[in-house]
């Protein structure tokens, strides 16, 4: 914007906090800064972490609340990233936007190409997965113009450009799509990509379902639906499903598998259950490689009878059950999960491990009080990351604390905090006030995450640093509009993160 | 209506119309936007419809891909019919069409006032033209569907502790109510009873908290459309029927109301004391006929 080119240096001096700034190459790109959450570590060991407001400063003046993102970083080219949440397109158009970076996370855009938005929210539940080699983005979403729960997966060659997103799958019924996507490196299908959606597919009673193409950057892709619930259910599992696959095609994948509930209270108990197949689900049963020793049927519990609430709250998020896995590129017998289970009024995350390939699990390596949205990955050297957002303190003191923890041996874990914002403000708009996910994910040993959170600018709030891209005001905590003068109440936003491994 | 050809008729209505002044050809404000024949750059000189987000745009200069083959000169005043494309440090829209401002054909088009409230006042019309029933009235209750009082009823009769839901449920449960408002006059459509059962969601889910939350004792306008309300609309689902079995806690039952009203835009109720909107276009309608 010519006319504003005065503003906009104002701006950014602004909108960066100085605890948080990242140093400025002559290019005008953030670097990361180099600020490790653990006293006493090496030099060597401190990782560096850069973190981004996603709004751009076109936007300054948006009050959406940008809530459940995701992200998705191109294995064959890590500065391409694309991310979602619940962000309505600028002009209420009936393309939903997608979050575009294509350096590394440093600045981002907005491009409108997801179908069946919703004029004030953007799109339904949304995530996102890159090929590993041929730049294709795929989406699993709920369209957002629909009152069904209807899915749609989708794909792109190219996720710049402003040609909406092809439809590949489309029917009604589902729940959480969750995408996960795996390139065939050797062999007769190598290259091609093999799509893993995990969702609640409430068309059936057993309703944890994977759709499946082993195919899907061809022309006209078949997707096949994959129940992977064995046992007996109070008529559907919950909502999440999380496929995780090693490139060496070893495929797994958690759930929230229901046992019991009550319709009035919410009440109800979920074993938390894991299933794998050894060939990526290429065989006639697929998904069915792991079987309980104790009860003889697929999938194994890693936790039985948790406890949960689909009523329930956490602050202004709402509760109803969390699970999350990851499997290790360096060896696929190696997986972490994680889980939720109530214990009272405490929300408790745990955090198990594997390295027999699911078939044994360890006690709880890790446990986090009054949090959720839990995601794991892990890097090519093993090391393990760990985000959540845990609702500290209490009244008006009360803060979502987003955390981001590493461990190479599940015992010792290195914290790096990367927002806490008071939790109370601003008020809900719909739920979810947060998302029911966040997300994290591995290019090489680097990770990449993304969260959405308070969007005040306090440079305490970011005690490891964040660039803004909207307007701000860093003296008087406000937010300002495209004027760089109006003031703009506070809202939730996306944040990406990138911590080198 | 297949999902491609739906996307395409939401894709041709223009969401920014904006007059500017060309001040580039073959260029962008924007490094993200890819650059051809047809990119510009503009100084939005008046904002004429857009959200909110939008209407604080004037002065700035944004990035415009020109529709169809027309040149365009730089110092030339324009309209331009725009739908979203990119959004970063400035923006880039795509022309649906564009046209020179002449006056004659400003004038036409109406530009003056609140381009928001020009918009609102579009998107009214347009829910207005698609509703089967529009009337006055007040909101006298507000109760549960008969469906599920009557499996409430059945899990009481069962004995039953614990209340299975009556159909999977999700976290995007609408959790349907329904509002009964007493009918003050019908402005569209045909409604004979003194009451109308207008279904809503009262969930706060990001499907459903932009619906209208009504509450007894609210008046004004309600503009309705007749639908199954769990009607699919992806391609091989199957359309309802008026009546619908019920299978909960060993209860089976038949039961009215799946084809109901519905209100689920935010559009679809305005008070009486909320100027303009439903009532202008009332109004207008009642003078037409009276001509």
């Amino acid at each position: 914007m010519a006319a504003r080119k005065s503003g906009k240096r104002t701006s950014r001096k602004q909108s960066t906090s100085r605890t948080a700034a990242p140093k400025k190459s002559a290019a005008g790109k953030a670097k990361p800064s180099s600020k490790a959450g653990k006293k006493g570590a090496s030099k060597s060991a401190v990782p560096s972490i850069l973190l981004v407001n996603m709004i751009p400063r076109s936007l300054s003046g948006e009050e959406n609340q940008d809530s459940e993102p995701s992200i998705a970083v191109n294995p064959a080219n890590p500065l391409q990233i694309a991310a979602s949440a619940f962000t309505p397109d600028p002009a209420r158009g009936a393309l939903a936007p997608i979050y575009v970076s294509k350096d590394g996370g440093n600045t981002w855009t907005l491009n409108s190409i997801v179908p069946g938005a919703n004029r004030t929210t953007g799109t339904g539940d949304i995530t996102l997965k890159f090929s590993r080699t041929n730049g294709t983005l795929y989406a699993g979403i709920l369209r957002g113009d629909s009152r069904t729960t209807r899915l749609n997966i989708l794909r792109t060659r190219n996720f710049d450009a402003a040609t909406p997103m092809e439809i590949l799958v489309d029917r009604n019924n589902v729940d959480q799509p969750y995408m996960h996507v795996s390139t065939v490196s050797k062999g007769p299908d190598k290259g091609k990509d093999r799509v893993y959606v995990g969702n609640n597919d409430l068309n059936a009673g057993g309703s944890a379902t994977i759709d499946q193409s082993l195919n899907a950057a061809g022309p006209n892709p078949s997707f096949k639906k994959i129940r992977i619930e064995s046992r007996a259910t109070p008529g559907q599992d919950g909502p999440p499903v999380r496929p995780s696959v090693h490139p060496d095609g070893v495929a797994y994948a958690i759930y929230h598998a229901w046992r019991s509930f009550d319709n009035d209270s919410g009440l109800g108990t979920a074993d938390v259950v894991v299933v794998r197949d050894d060939s990526g689900g290429t065989n006639n049963k697929p998904f069915t490689d792991l079987v309980d020793p104790t009860d003889g049927k697929v999938g194994i519990r890693i936790a039985l009878n948790t406890k949960f609430n689909f009523n329930g709250v956490l602050g202004l998020q709402r509760t109803g059950g969390d699970v999350a896995l990851a499997v290790s590129p360096a060896n696929s017998d190696v997986v972490y999960a994680s889980y939720n289970d109530d214990q009272g009024a405490i929300y408790m995350l745990h955090v198990l491990r594997s390295n027999d390939a699911g078939r044994t699990w360890s006690a709880d390596l890790r446990t986090i009080r009054n949090a959720l949205n839990p995601a794991l990955a892990i890097n090519s050297e093993g090391k393990v990351g760990f985000l959540y957002q845990q609702l500290v303190g209490s009244g008006a003191g009360q803060r979502w604390d987003t955390k981001v923890e590493f461990t190479n041996n599940g015992s010792n874990w290195n914290t790096i905090t990367l927002a806490k914002v008071q939790a109370g403000r601003p008020a809900l708009k719909f739920d979810p006030y947060l998302g029911d996910y966040a997300h994290l994910m591995t290019v090489g040993k680097d990770f990449y995450g993304i969260f959405s959170a308070n969007n005040t600018p306090k440079k305490t709030s970011f005690p490891n640093g964040v660039v803004y891209q909207r307007n701000a005001n860093w003296t008087t905590n406000t937010l300002l509009d495209i004027d760089n003068q109006s003031p703009v109440r506070p809202s939730i936003d996306p944040f990406f993160f990138k911590v080198t491994g | 209506m297949p999902a491609k050809s739906k996307i395409a008729d939401e894709a041709s209505k223009p969401t920014f119309v904006f007059k500017g002044t060309v001040q580039a050809l073959k260029k962008a404000t924007m490094k993200d936007v890819p650059v051809d024949d047809r990119t510009i750059t503009v100084t939005v000189d008046q904002v004429i419809e857009a959200p909110e987000n939008l209407a604080k745009l004037a002065g700035q200069e944004i990035t415009v891909q020109l529709s169809g083959n027309e040149k365009v000169k730089v110092g030339q005043q324009m309209v331009f019919h725009t739908v979203t494309w990119i959004y970063g440090d400035s923006i880039a829209v795509r022309a649906l069409s564009q046209e020179p401002a002449k006056t004659s054909r400003m004038a036409a088009i109406g530009t003056a006032g609140d381009p928001v409230a020009r918009r609102d006042r579009r998107q009214k019309r347009e829910r207005f033209a698609e509703a089967d029933l529009v009337v006055s009235g007040k909101v006298m209750a507000v109760r549960l569907p008969s469906e599920v009082t009557q499996k409430t009823k059945g899990v009481r009769a069962a004995g039953l502790k614990k209340s299975p839901p009556p159909k999977p449920i999700s976290e995007h449960d609408p959790k349907w109510r329904e509002a009964v408002v007493e009918v003050g006059d019908v402005h569209k459509g045909s409604h004979q009873k003194k009451e109308v059962v207008v279904r809503f969601p009262a969930s706060m889910d990001v499907m459903w908290h932009n619906a209208p939350k009504f509450h007894p004792g609210q008046q004004g306008f309600f503009m309705l459309k007749k639908r199954a309300t769990d009607e699919p609309d992806a391609k091989g689902g199957k359309k309802t029927a008026g009546k619908r079995s019920v299978k909960a806690a060993g209860i089976k039952a038949k039961v009215e109301g799946d084809e109901a009203y519905v209100a689920l835009d935010p559009t679809d109720f305005q008070p009486f004391t909320e100027p303009g909107g439903v009532k202008a276009i009332i109004e207008s309608a009642e003078d037409d006929l009276d001509t």
